[in-house]
């Protein structure tokens, strides 16, 4: 069995728990839709994914706390064969990585299929835009630190001090990740740009906002205000991730396990 | 000293006492580890830690010794427009990158002059409506140029409607 396999195995409660979630709320969704008002579903689709869209988190969460506890067990000495930190990393960060992508995935293709029953029209890109701005941007680099953040623990072995550092840590996560923010906006803005994408919405919409004459066409609305979608966060967020798994890999094979 | 002491103080003081507990957590660390990448990596993350801290403080001392403490986080923008709106529908008025810009999808009654005392570049896009510049008619499209302080644009009624001030002002 190899060590992707065995990792699907060992996290199969959490991936469970995640996909009961889509399907709860995936069913949920499509009662609204086949028996109910579809533009009111999409409402309700649109705010619901804004509670459900951090659940993601647990992933990170749960693959650092899960080195923890297995560095900690009696099956220690697994960690270190084979010897490549790199197999280890890519393994586990491959099954976060599998886990998210397809729950977003799911997310993204559900509302979706909402929005398309509920009549809005949009650029057939901007689901997969969206897909790749979340996983890239957000998930694969806090995927990758919830890794270097496990490993520290064991290499650095703070003991009770951990609790310490985890404070540290995280406020300085968030002063960077805001650093990070502001950097790729402000000073990469010289990377392609996404065009604004189309998106219509339908007469109903435009009528309850107060604003009459047909279809609400949102790009013509936002185009004197934004000029386009800056990709600058998928480059740093892919350059960051990678940058830390390197230092995982590493961490990995300097890491104490007992 | 002025009362907003009072809030910067605990602030400050709690900043302090992370920092504290953070160098504590480090030092248990530095001393039980032996992985060079998980000393390089606390020591790399922390010279950033401390190095934003550094440069946020100085920031504000700069600040508070040119405008002093009770006029921190007060003042107003000088701004190359002046004026305002009856109504607009997604406006935005203030900086955008290296232009001042107004810009609404839609935009009623509106009426801005140019404060400054140098000509400044502009440009002026809209779909359709009635916008004139100094009393002078504007087809719809984008128009652009050079303007003397004091110039009045004025906007009866327009959609798509964005006015660029500053050096990067144009119709690209």
């Amino acid at each position: 069995m190899n060590l992707f396999t065995l990792e699907l195995r060992k996290h199969r409660l959490l991936i469970a728990g995640l996909a009961l979630l889509l399907l709860v709320w995936g069913a949920w969704l499509a009662r609204g839709v086949t028996g109910g008002d579809p533009l009111l579903t999409l409402g309700l689709a649109l705010s619901s994914l804004l509670a459900i869209a951090p659940f993601g988190v647990l992933v990170p969460i749960v693959l650092a706390r899960a080195l923890a506890g297995e560095a900690a067990g009696p099956l220690a000495f697994l960690l270190a064969s084979p010897r490549s930190g790199l197999a280890h990393v890519a393994a586990r960060f491959g099954v976060g990585f599998a886990a998210l992508g397809v729950y977003y995935a799911a997310l993204v293709a559900t509302v979706h299929w909402v929005a398309a029953a509920a009549g809005v029209r949009y650029d057939a890109w901007l689901p997969l835009a969206v897909w790749a701005y979340t996983i890239a941007g957000w998930t694969a680099p806090l995927l990758a630190l919830g890794l270097v953040y496990g490993l520290l623990v064991s290499a650095y072995r703070p003991g009770r001090g951990g609790q310490i550092v985890a404070v540290a840590a995280s406020a300085g996560v968030l002063a960077g990740w805001s650093w990070l923010g502001r950097f790729a906006l402000e000073r990469l803005g010289f990377l392609p740009q996404l065009p604004l994408p189309l998106v219509v919405l339908p007469e109903k919409v435009g009528r309850f906002l107060g604003v009459a004459g047909g279809p609400l066409d949102l790009k013509t609305a936002l185009e004197p205000l934004v000029q386009g979608v800056p990709t600058a966060p998928i480059w740093v967020g892919l350059f960051v991730t990678l940058a830390l798994l390197a230092v995982a890999a590493r961490l990995w094979e300097e890491a104490e396990w007992a | 000293m002025s009362y907003e002491l009072y809030l910067y103080l605990p602030i400050a003081l709690f900043y302090l006492a992370l920092l504290a507990l953070a160098l504590w957590g480090a030092w248990l660390g530095w001393t039980r580890s032996k992985s060079p990448t998980a000393r390089g990596f606390v020591v790399a993350m922390s010279l950033l830690w401390a190095g934003f801290t550094l440069t946020g403080a100085a920031q504000t001392y700069r600040q508070i010794q040119s405008v002093g403490l009770e006029n921190l986080m007060k003042g107003e923008l000088e701004t190359p427009l002046t004026g305002g709106y009856r109504s607009c529908v997604l406006c935005y008025e203030g900086p955008a990158g290296r232009v001042y810009v107004v810009a609404a999808s839609r935009i009623e009654g509106a009426r801005y002059h140019l404060t400054g005392s140098r000509p400044v570049r502009y440009s002026v896009r809209f779909e359709s409506g009635t916008v004139s510049v100094d009393g002078q008619a504007l087809e719809p499209g984008c128009h652009g140029g050079e303007a003397a302080p004091g110039t009045n644009f004025v906007v009866r009624r327009a959609t798509g409607f964005r006015l660029e001030v500053g050096d990067a002002a144009g119709c690209d």
